[in-house]
């Protein structure tokens, strides 16, 4: 077989894997549940069955004795038991090494001691699925046994069921090990041999398929081409015979072939596996979708050069054209950001095993919770989210959730929860990890930094600030370095990991009640709507997303403040930031200036520029590590007249202004604002 | 006797030898006797489903009688079957007999009997026995 359909085995097999470890880690929790069972049993199988197809024959082999086990437990011969959950998972590992086919001897060895493991619970001896090369099929769970019952199947491929590397002649084979199988392939469909394509699928067949098998058993067989066929299985109630729809003549020219009956078998054309949710959906390689977005960001940058050049001269077609191409960008942009947008669920749903493992590893007893599994975001940010969380995840269930008996001592409950949700917020995404477990001790932090030297014992802290003091490189207040954490590393990549995504932390805490971490993350890392500005000859843009409105400032606005940054929008005090001053940009200030009011962590505040010259779409750039300490700007533009723009952080600027008030004695222009929080005024 | 051999990459080579067979390509078209073999080899599936197409129809345009030759295949899956079966439809339309040229290993038979084609597209050419 080739690369190309051995590689599209293995992406699929590791979305089944996935599958199967989401089965095994919810049926731990619900013993006994039969849907649960099924579903583990009918990832095995789909594993065995495709595995053998596409020539991986050791992990057919293996696979194959795992769902020998999981057909007993479908059987009820045999209990789900901690113990058979926990091999299966480590059998789970070893379906992943074999997979990669990176194993090589070790293996092989660690697979035969699975094995005999296996063994030792089902008390079964080890079965080999038959070889029966090329391309085989590992042949069923068991013989099935009982009265003998037919079964009427009508099986019509979707025209691309070939090109994904299926041989239906494999299938066959497979049900003939159910029972006796009469099989009648309608070729009358088959178009000339010059008009078809000869990788297109053009039978269907009707067979009658005569065992003790449940109708379970019978789709099992079609469980790899579910989504890409039409099947029915009914209980043939007349005689088999005559229940082949087509006549029992083999049809080997079109004057013996039985003519398609019209509207009993629909046409080519549309069927119900055409259906946009399952035959829409295409794999495209992730560096095709990295070049397909530089591109476009490329596009847009060189649609803002048109955009200036053709509103420079007085060409009305040129604008029109310009205008045209600037709708046709945006949409582009728009449709190519969306195709890069994940669901986080397979992120989250990864981290029941961790939890799992941990839990076992550190005899503590934690369920996982998960909200908001359908939040969107960029596959870059997913990509590199994977790592910090796990780190969280750890830091939580090594030294925030407490032992079973520890918990009952403080009248908990002795099982813990872990939460993770995530969920959008203007042009962020929120993902937070939270535990009900012991909280972080801020006392013993705090002592912990004065020991190591990063603060003076007399520093005046408040409480987040004191919690972010975790986020240190090296700092760790755990008396004992394990396994799982505790050298103080994790929360150090945590910080470098969610800074590079140019995202911020927030911790909560309260003793005994639990600590929540969050994590404010950008919805995309590579183009945004942003808000052009001007102040001076300097140009800034703002993201779109977080501005909720644009004011005037005139000079007696000021004079009514008495000199205040404060302005009046609708009874309501707004703080403002003077941007010229902030960067201190010696221009004139206009009479008439303008305020960005947006929606940032700590309220709402305004940023006074002289000009908004409007809405643009920004394609970020980064600034280079020499200036990636600078949080207060989260990336540079390129504008269309070539000039660079600076894309500001609101969050950012908001806080570096408190933290600059706050840390001059001089400062004494504190206000509360509406939302009660400190500001800076 | 020239033997013009396709290859998997389409290309048409000509050789002076005598009619011999080409370790390692899997479909060969031998037109130059007075019949025109197409000769399968190995794993006939999808991945030589074009060439295969491309091969038949040079066959059928040869207009001599066809003589499939499935001896030394290991398996045969349905691109080719419903290649085979439309060779079969568009040489009798043409009045060109079609046949297998020899045995068709057992294992493919099975497959061909349990696929539902009842026996092989093709029938097997007088005087050699099938299977």
């Amino acid at each position: 077989m080739i690369d190309q359909y051995k590689q599209a085995f293995q992406e699929e097999a590791r979305e089944v894997l996935v599958e199967l470890e989401s089965a095994l880690l919810a049926l731990n929790e619900n013993r006994g549940d039969k849907e649960l069972v099924g579903r583990a049993f009918r990832a095995l199988h789909t594993i065995k069955g495709s595995g053998a197809m596409f020539g991986f024959d050791e992990l057919a082999a293996f696979t194959h004795n795992l769902e020998n086990a999981f057909d007993e437990v479908r059987n009820g011969r045999l209990e789900t038991t901690a113990e058979l959950i926990n091999l299966s998972l480590t059998a789970l590992d070893q379906i992943k090494a074999l997979l990669e086919e990176s194993g090589g001897q070790a293996a092989s060895a660690t697979s035969a001691e699975i094995l005999t493991r296996l063994r030792e619970l089902t008390g079964k001896a080890e079965t080999h699925p038959v070889k029966a090369p090329p391309a085989a099929i590992a042949v069923p769970v068991a013989a099935p046994q009982g009265a003998a019952n037919d079964w009427r199947i009508r099986f019509v491929p979707g025209p691309d069921l070939l090109r994904g590397g299926t041989n239906p002649l494999l299938l066959f084979r497979e049900l003939k090990q159910l029972g006796k199988l009469r099989n009648i392939a309608t070729t009358a469909t088959i178009p000339t041999l010059e008009e078809m394509d000869p990788q297109l699928c053009y039978i269907s067949w009707d067979m009658v398929l005569t065992t003790p098998a449940a109708r379970e058993a019978i789709a099992d067989v079609f469980i790899f081409v579910a989504d890409s066929c039409e099947l029915t299985i009914e209980p043939a109630t007349e005689n088999a015979s005559s229940v082949a729809p087509a006549s029992s003549v083999v049809p080997t020219s079109e004057a013996a072939a039985p003519a398609p009956q019209k509207g009993k078998y629909p046409s080519y054309g549309r069927r119900a596996y055409d259906s946009p949710d399952t035959a829409s959906s295409i794999r495209v390689p992730a560096a095709k979708l990295d070049q397909l977005v530089n591109l476009v960001g490329e596009l847009v940058t060189v649609q803002a050069r048109l955009g200036v050049v053709a509103n420079r001269g007085d060409d009305p077609d040129m604008v029109t054209i310009s205008e045209e191409v600037e709708r046709l960008t945006s949409a582009l942009r728009e449709n190519s950001m969306s195709i890069r947008m994940l669901p986080i669920r397979a992120t989250f749903e990864r981290f029941r095993r961790l939890v799992h493992d941990l839990a076992r590893d550190l005899r503590k007893e934690v369920e996982l919770s998960i909200e908001g599994a359908d939040t969107e975001l960029d596959k870059t940010v997913i990509d590199q989210l994977s790592d910090p969380l796990m780190h969280l995840i750890r830091n939580s269930m090594d030294h925030g959730i407490e032992s079973p008996q520890e918990r009952l001592a403080a009248g908990k409950r002795p099982c813990a929860t872990l939460h993770l949700s995530a969920r959008h917020s203007g042009a962020s995404v929120l993902i937070s990890v939270a535990d009900d477990g012991a909280g972080i001790n801020a006392k013993a932090v705090r002592e912990r930094a004065v020991e190591k030297g990063m603060i003076a014992p007399d520093a005046q802290l408040t409480e987040p600030e004191i919690f972010s003091l975790i986020l240190a490189p090296g700092f760790s207040t755990a008396k004992q370095v394990t396994d799982v954490s505790g050298r103080g590393v994790g929360m150090d990549v945590v910080r470098r990991s969610v800074e590079a995504l140019r995202g911020t932390i927030d911790i909560a805490s309260k003793p005994s009640s639990g600590t929540s971490v969050t994590l404010r993350l950008p919805l995309t890392l590579a183009i945004i709507d942003g808000l052009l500005v001007r102040i001076g000859s300097a140009y800034f843009v703002l993201p779109l997303a977080t501005t909720l409105e644009c004011i005037e400032l005139t000079r007696e606005d000021v004079e009514k403040t008495n000199g205040k940054h404060v302005a009046y929008v609708r009874g309501e005090i707004i703080p403002y930031i003077r941007l010229r001053e902030y960067f201190q940009l010696r221009t004139e200030r206009p009479e008439r200036e303008q305020i960005m009011v947006a929606e940032t962590e700590q309220g709402r505040y305004g940023f006074v520029v002289d000009q908004v010259l409007g809405d643009h779409q920004t394609v970020i750039k980064n600034l280079g590590r020499f200036y990636r300490h600078i949080q207060i700007v989260s990336g540079a533009t390129i504008l269309g007249n070539g000039s660079v723009a600076l894309i500001l952080d609101p969050h950012r600027l908001v806080q570096e202004a408190i933290r600059t008030i706050s840390a001059d004695p001089r400062a004494d222009l504190r206000a509360q604002n509406p939302h009660g929080r400190r500001v800076a005024v | 006797m020239a033997v013009v051999s396709a290859t998997i990459t389409g290309k048409h080579r000509t050789s002076s030898s005598v009619r011999r067979r080409r370790p390692g390509v899997p479909v060969v078209l031998d037109q130059g006797g007075a019949k025109c073999f197409v000769r399968l080899e190995g794993e006939v599936n999808i991945t030589l489903a074009v060439e295969l197409k491309t091969v038949l129809l040079q066959a059928l345009a040869s207009g001599k009688e066809l003589l499939v030759d499935l001896e030394r295949a290991t398996e045969v899956d349905v691109t080719a079957l419903q290649l085979i079966t439309a060779l079969d439809r568009a040489a009798r339309r043409s009045g060109i007999r079609v046949a297998l040229a020899g045995r068709v290993p057992a294992e493919i038979l099975t497959d061909v009997v349990d696929g539902g084609f009842g026996e092989f597209p093709i029938s097997t050419e007088p005087g050699v026995k099938g299977g």
